[in-house]
């Protein structure tokens, strides 16, 4: 029977480093992969925000209190880590399309194992992906992904983010709204 | 292609597709889009864009020179660490 996580914590805070990378393990590939969809095509900067989030832990250990969840607490010194590497992408502005458009021309790539042609073009839709994601504000990024790749509620973003529920809703709608828009565009132009 | 009369559904459409909605607002969308052909490609393209960026965000685990960075990181922490704990 794996060891309870509170236990894990104890003995993490007591110095026991075997403890404390039972605590990466656990939680390294959602923290990456939160670093890598906000870090959108910047793997240097998302490779950094995964160290220094467990480096920090580490070091702050004895300051959680236990009341939102270890791994709330890891998401959010993460998404700190990334507010503070890219802030000066925070102030950009942009607008979401409001119109309705006919929702054509975006294609999602078959679960088969693909032909150079499919691979090229998973790749290319990575990238898009990636580029749609670089022209959001950091915080719609962390909303976006929070909610939508890494499953959290509202409630539970909002919690992370340190923001009201409303502000995650609003934020996820627009955000939203903004990647339908960029890859539908995207994919009607290779069309 | 504008609508008059669907800016108000498309304002609630992410917390429709999340099944965030009252039951009768939902069953009011839904009657709407049975009428309205650009809000049922509208809220179908949303969903794949959604899809799309779920299974583009599935990153693979961390790469392995990051993996040894940070271990061999903590081993230096902890060792700092032990040094200053007083006897």
């Amino acid at each position: 029977m794996p060891e309870s996580e509170s236990a894990l914590i104890s003995r993490s805070r007591e110095g026991d480093p075997a403890a404390f990378e039972s605590l990466v393990r656990r939680y390294e590939d959602r923290i990456y992969r939160l670093a890598k969809n906000v870090c959108a095509g910047a793997p240097a900067e998302a490779d950094d925000v995964y160290q220094e989030t467990f480096l920090t832990a580490f070091k702050k250990l004895r300051t959680f209190r236990g009341g939102s969840g270890l791994g709330t607490w890891l998401y959010r010194i993460a998404s700190n880590l990334c507010f503070m590497r890219l802030r000066s992408n925070k102030r950009r502005p942009f607008v979401a399309a409001l119109d309705l458009p006919s929702g054509e021309g975006l294609r999602l790539p078959a679960d088969s194992i693909p032909t150079p042609e499919q691979a090229a073009g998973k790749r290319e839709l990575a990238e898009a992906v990636a580029r749609a994601l670089k022209l959001l504000p950091v915080d719609y990024r962390l909303v976006l992904t929070l909610r939508d790749v890494e499953g959290l509620s509202n409630e539970e973003t909002a919690k992370v983010l340190k923001v009201s529920v409303a502000a995650v809703k609003s934020r996820l709608h627009r955000g939203r709204l903004f990647m339908r828009e960029r890859l539908a565009a995207l994919s009607e132009g290779a069309a | 292609m504008k609508h008059r009369g669907c800016g108000k559904d498309l304002a609630k459409v992410s917390e429709f597709i999340d099944g965030g909605l009252p039951a009768a607002m939902c069953r009011r969308i839904r009657a709407h889009m049975d009428d309205c052909r650009p809000c049922r490609d509208f809220v179908a393209s949303l969903r794949r864009a959604m899809a799309l960026h779920r299974a583009q965000g599935r990153a693979p685990s961390p790469p392995p020179l990051a993996k040894a960075e940070l271990r061999d990181a903590l081993r230096s922490c902890t060792a700092a660490l032990k040094k200053r704990k007083p006897r």
